[in-house]
C-alpha cells in the first residue's frame, strides 16, 4: 500500500479509499499478510468492461454503416449531377431535396 | 431471472464517421421514423423487432431472437438542436432485466457537401456483466448479424 500511494499525488488514505473501490468492483484483489497488504489487477474484471464498450462500439460501427448504405440508395437524382430544374418535382420528396440551402451558398 | 450479485460498471465510449452526405440528408435519416427504421431497425428474417420513433420526444425498440431472448430499448429525448445534436437518455432491459442506462449525444459537423456524425455514449452497466446469456447475444453480434444479412 505504501509502495504504490509513494509515487501518487494524494494522501495513504486516500489512496486506500481508492482501492477499495476498485476492490469492490472486482477489478483489484488484495491479500493481507502480517502487516503488508499486496495488491493485484484482475484484468478479467476489466475486461468484461471492455467487452461490453467493444460490443456497444461494434453495433455502432455497424449501424453507421447501414446509414451509409441507406444514404447511398436514396440519394436524391438532383445530387447526381443533374440540374435541378430537370427534374420533376414529383421524383424528389421536398424533404429531401435542401436546393434553397445549397443556392444559399 | 434474478441477479446474484449486483454491480454496476461505468464506461464512455465515441464512435466517429465522415458520411458522404450533406448534413440536412443525414438529420433526416435519423429525424424521420420512417427514415430510421430503415437503418437502425431493418428488417430481418431471425429477429422479431417492434421499433416506433417519435423523434425529439421518445424511441422505442423490442428485439426477439430467435430463442425467445428479448432486448428493449426504451430511449427519452432530452435536447435537440435542429439540425446540429440531440442527446437521448436510455435504457435496455434484456428478458425484462435492465441491463444498462446511458446518456447518447449525437452531433452532425457540417464538412462541405459531406457530415461527420459523432456518437458519444456515457453508460453505466448493471449487475448483468457476468451474464453469459448476455455475453453470448451481445448486441454486437447481433447486430453485426443482421449487417451480415444485408449485406450478404
Amino acid at each position: 500500500m505504501t509502495a504504490l500511494a509513494a509515487p501518487l499525488p494524494m494522501s495513504l488514505p486516500a489512496v486506500m479509499q481508492h482501492l477499495r473501490t476498485l476492490e469492490d468492483c472486482g477489478v483489484v484483489r488484495s491479500e493481507k499478510v502480517g502487516r503488508v497488504r499486496t495488491c493485484h489487477l484482475d484484468p478479467a474484471a476489466l475486461q468484461l468492461t471492455i467487452d461490453w464498450t467493444a460490443d456497444r462500439k461494434n453495433a455502432w460501427e455497424n449501424r453507421l454503416d447501414r446509414l451509409e448504405a441507406y444514404l447511398q440508395d436514396t440519394e436524391p437524382i438532383a445530387d447526381r449531377e443533374v440540374p435541378a430544374s430537370a427534374v420533376p418535382a414529383s421524383a424528389v420528396p421536398a424533404s429531401k431535396l435542401p436546393a434553397s440551402k445549397r443556392r444559399k451558398r | 431471472m434474478t441477479s446474484a450479485t449486483r454491480s454496476t460498471e461505468h464506461a464512455t465510449f465515441a464512435v466517429e464517421r465522415h458520411i458522404d452526405a450533406e448534413p440536412a440528408r443525414v438529420w433526416a435519416a435519423w429525424s424521420d421514423a420512417a427514415a430510421k427504421r430503415a437503418w437502425f431497425a431493418p428488417p430481418n428474417p431471425d429477429v422479431r423487432t417492434d421499433y416506433t420513433l417519435n423523434f425529439g420526444v421518445d424511441e422505442h425498440a423490442r428485439t426477439e431472437l430467435a430463442d425467445g431472448t428479448v432486448y428493449d430499448f426504451d430511449a427519452v429525448y432530452v435536447d435537440v438542436v435542429d439540425g446540429v445534436r440531440f442527446v437521448y437518455t436510455y435504457d435496455m432491459h434484456c428478458n425484462g432485466e435492465r441491463i444498462s442506462v446511458s446518456v447518447a449525444t449525437v452531433e452532425l459537423l457540417a464538412d462541405g457537401d459531406a457530415t461527420t456524425v459523432v456518437v458519444t455514449e456515457q453508460g453505466v452497466y448493471l449487475d448483468g456483466l457476468d451474464k453469459p446469456a448476455y455475453r453470448e447475444h451481445g448486441i454486437g453480434e447481433q447486430l453485426a448479424a443482421l449487417d451480415g444479412s444485408l449485406h450478404g
